[in-house]
């Protein structure tokens, strides 16, 4: 059981810890990311595209919340969601500190949220 | 022939991984036997690394050597997103030929060079294939179908 982060997000968002790796040189980047139901894909800080040193292989068009479409690139990592391993998952980035896990792999997850005691569970099935 | 050395060292920064001195000079431009002679000059520059398998040497960038922290190898250059956008046109203009190929349609595509280089339904195992037998490298996989998807990161947030 996991607790809702209180202090980045308002209202308070579930997150869950996440490693995200490069599939050839393993270099990894661990660190928060907020749940988001509502997203087709899965999105990393930018700033770990240099850090993990990955190179793009793909172009997505993403729409936003104000339905503005943008192409962006895409990266194929490896990640590791709360210890449960995915490979080779086609991950965008974006200007944000955190990054978002969306249904691109929530929907291999059970994930249980529990909004009146800001608690969140993720096991897999 | 200066150039052939510099090709040779971006094209290990971005392989990121052990290449025979045959791929190296393939992809340089030039003979084995000139290629070796700047990939001993790299070596002794403490740029690249080699190791020998039998009477093959391999080579690959130096980890955490000054050739993979420097400017000209940042992996966010404009000419890696050049190189992304010109696989991507091939894949454009080959598009409707792939739709009506049976050996594509619905299937994942990897387009390297501006040539489909391998195919499968299954995207996971296309791509571990792919860099495993061309390295790590900028490449494009799409899955070919006749209208494109768009795909929705719709969750606004509020700054704190």
């Amino acid at each position: 059981m996991i607790r809702y982060d209180l202090t980045e997000f308002e209202p308070p968002a579930p997150v869950a810890d996440v490693e995200v790796s490069n599939p050839i040189t393993h270099a990894a980047e661990k660190g928060k990311a907020k749940i988001d139901t509502g997203a087709d894909v899965s999105v990393i800080p930018e700033a770990w595209l240099a850090r993990l040193r990955l190179l793009p292989a793909g172009v997505l068009e993403v729409s936003s919340f104000d339905g503005r479409v943008v192409e962006t690139p895409a990266y194929y990592v490896n990640v590791s969601v709360n210890s449960f391993r995915f490979e080779l998952v086609k991950m965008i980035s974006s200007q944000r500190t955190n990054a978002l896990l969306g249904r691109d792999l929530l929907n291999s997850l059970n994930v249980t949220l529990d909004g009146k005691t800001l608690t969140i569970r993720v096991s897999d099935p | 022939m200066k150039d052939a050395k510099d090709i040779a060292l971006k094209f290990l920064a971005r392989k990121m991984d052990w290449t025979l001195t045959s791929d190296v000079a393939r992809a340089s431009g030039v003979t084995r036997v000139t290629i070796v002679q700047y990939l001993r000059e790299l070596l002794g520059q403490g740029l690249v690394e080699r190791r020998r398998i039998g009477r093959a040497a391999m080579w690959r960038i130096k980890r955490g050597g000054p050739a993979q922290n420097s400017t000209v190898l940042n992996i966010a250059s404009s000419e890696v997103m050049r190189q992304l956008h010109a696989e991507r046109g091939a894949y454009l203009r080959m598009k409707a030929r792939l739709l009506a190929d049976p050996r594509y349609d619905e299937k994942f595509v990897a387009i390297l060079n501006a040539e489909v280089i391998d195919a499968d339904s299954d995207e996971r195992e296309l791509v571990r294939r792919v860099y495993a037998n061309h390295g790590y490298v900028v490449v494009y996989v799409e899955k070919v179908r006749g209208e494109s998807r768009i795909l929705e990161v719709p969750s606004p947030e509020r700054k704190r």
